[in-house]
This record gives C-alpha cells, structure tokens and sequence, in this order.
C-alpha cells in the first residue's frame, strides 16, 4: 500500500468510527458566496504542495490541488460541461477559467451552508510547469475578498491570529456579514450563544472570557472595530487568552 | 477569618485590586465589600448583575469570567458548592490577570468554606 493509499485508508476508518474531526473543519457561510470566499481563505493558507479536500452532503466532493496559494488542478464528481476542468492543469492566464471554477464550485455545493475541508500533503511534484490559478485571482473575479469580514477588524483579526490553531471554532459577526469555521460541535455550542449578552453594550475594545462549569470549554467574545468575536478555546484557556486580548488591543 | 478579613487579603496580597465583592447573584445581594473607597451602590448592584450575566449566561453555567476594557480589569469566580454565591474582583486595566486569577480562585475558594 503507498503513502497515498495508506493515508486514505486511515481517514476513512477515522470517518467510519464517527470521531470527531474525521470530516475536517466545517466551513460555513449564510449563502453560497460566502462559503466560496471561505474556501478561497483556505487556498490563500497555503503555500506548500498540498491537497484540499472539500466535503459537502450527499458524498459530494471536491480534491484541490494547491501550492504558492495557488489552485493547481481540482478532481471531483462533476458531470457534463465541467468535467473538461477534471484534473486539467490550470493556468491563470486563461480567460474562462476563473468563470469555468465558479460555475463548478457552485455546481457541486451551491445548495449548501456548510461544507468540511480537509488538508493533505499533496502526492505530486510540482514546479513552474504548474501555473495554476491564485486565490487572490479568482477572489478579484468572483467579486470577494481573501480577507472576509475581518478586512477593517484588524484587531480582532490580530487576536484570532494569536490566538492560532488553540481556536477549536469561531463565529465573527461584522455588520450584515457572519462568518464562522472550526470543529462542527463547538461551531454548533457557539452559535448557541449570543456575543452581546456577554460583552458591555456600546463598547468597543472589550472582551470577556468564560471559564465554562465542570471543566468545559472556554469561551471568549470579544468586540472592536465593529467586529464582533465568538471562539471557543479548550478549557484552561482564559488567562491566556486575556493576555492575548490586551498584547493586541493595547 | 471573616468574608471581610478574606477579601481585605486578598486586596492586600495582589496588585492593584480596586474593590473586592462577595455577592449573591441570585437575590441581587452584596453580601461585603471592599474597597479603598466605599463604592456607590449602583456600582455595588452591577456587581451582582455582572456575575448573573456572565456566570449564568453559557448552557451549563461558568466558574470564572474575565471582562477586559479600556477602564477596568473585571474577573468573577463562583464561589465552589454555592451556585448562587460569587466573588468578584475589580482591578485596573494593567493588572496581572494570572496572578489576580491564583489570588481570586484561592479567596472564592476560603469563602465557600
């Protein structure tokens, strides 16, 4: 068995014991666009070779090869007029391309509010032949912004940022926009939960952090910016994450 | 020792504890306090609304609450085998948040027993 086939074996076994984190981080979005700038956030994450994967219902997905935070070939179970884009070698310089993407991404999940992303090293060598298409790129055609709803919360985009890969899930709440990513279960506990009942009204630069009972997690909302933050952290992480708060809110 | 004697050492102990309250959330009491000036009573009543509001707020309930703002440093803890019961801790913004919380869960701590 190679290393591909082994690591596959394995996820799937994962998948079938029900664990947790077996479908990967849960993407969500309140519509499709939304859920389209979510996974660009997560092309423009990387920058070594790698392999997306993209879960939604019904077993319907999408395998994104991705390196330079560029979209190098996709593989899924598209049909009919978008299979010419199943493992083509795709080059940013192609007029239609940006447009051929969107239409399968939204063939494939466009009636869908959350979807699950996996990343794996990528079982290819890549280089200059692979051109590929950068998600800046297609975020300028598809009308979006890599940096979502956090591009004028510098302050909480900071503190996620310190935060780091601690963050089991979070829900960020700007105006109209409402974006949220992590584990389905703490996603599910957070949305449960409502910001403003834990933060003074009218007040920017504040945060509070919840020590939740009998050794739960830990829960922070946080406010500045216009930005408004719900995260789940794992229990014990109050202290620190105040310190975090005030290093980056000064 | 006393409540008071407990939340006068406990503003003794660590830096920059403004007012030290031990309320019942439940009923809206401030059962004692203090402080280096004696507070208003409208700022003694959100004492208890703050604990209510942060300790009750989550399914299931919270044991501590950390509130940072451009003004105060606000940590609540419930107090360990009274539900109702909490202690609360006002601190100025810089304040070491790590030692406020050893020095505060040790105080709740005292005063359950």
């Amino acid at each position: 068995m190679n290393d591909k086939a082994s690591l596959e074996a394995k996820l799937a076994a994962v998948a079938e014991a029900g664990l947790p984190g077996a479908k990967g981080r849960a993407l969500r979005g309140d519509s499709h666009t939304a859920l389209m700038a979510a996974v660009l956030r997560e092309i423009d994450a990387l920058v070594l070779p790698r392999t997306l994967t993209i879960d939604g219902a019904g077993g319907r997905r999408i395998r994104c090869e991705v390196t330079g935070r560029r979209l190098l070939r996709v593989y899924g179970d598209a049909g009919g007029a978008h299979r010419t884009l199943e493992g083509r070698d795709l080059d940013g310089g192609e007029d239609t391309l940006a447009g051929e993407l969107g239409a399968y991404f939204e063939a494939a999940f466009g009636d869908l509010r959350e979807i699950h992303a996996r990343v794996s090293p990528l079982e290819r060598e890549v280089g200059p032949a692979d051109p590929g298409i950068s998600a800046g790129a297609l975020a300028d055609a598809w009308g979006l912004t890599l940096a979502g709803p956090i591009a004028d919360g510098a302050v909480i985009d900071s503190f996620l940022a310190e935060l780091g890969e601690a963050t089991q899930a979070w829900r960020l709440i700007g105006g109209d926009d409402c974006a949220s990513a992590g584990d389905s279960a703490a996603l599910d506990r957070l949305e449960g939960m409502a910001a403003e009942a834990l933060l003074p009204p009218d007040d920017s630069g504040v945060m509070t952090a919840l020590a939740l009972s009998d050794g739960g997690d830990t829960v922070i909302a946080a406010r500045a910016d216009g930005m408004t933050l719900l995260a789940a952290l794992p229990p014990g992480s109050a202290t620190h994450a105040a310190a975090v708060w005030r290093r980056v809110a000064g | 020792m006393t409540a008071m004697d407990e939340l006068e050492a406990l503003r003794a102990q660590a830096d920059g504890v403004e007012t030290a309250a031990f309320v019942d959330h439940a009923s809206g009491t401030v059962l004692c306090a203090a402080a280096a000036m004696d507070p208003p009573q409208e700022r003694l009543d959100a004492f208890c609304a703050h604990a209510a509001e942060l300790l009750e707020t989550a399914a299931g309930g919270a044991e501590m609450a950390i509130r940072l703002t451009a003004v105060e440093t606000l940590l609540i803890f419930r107090t360990p085998g009274r539900a109702e019961e909490a202690l609360c801790v006002v601190a100025a913004p810089g304040a070491d948040i790590a030692a406020l919380e050893v020095a505060g869960r040790a105080t709740a701590a005292a005063l359950a027993r």
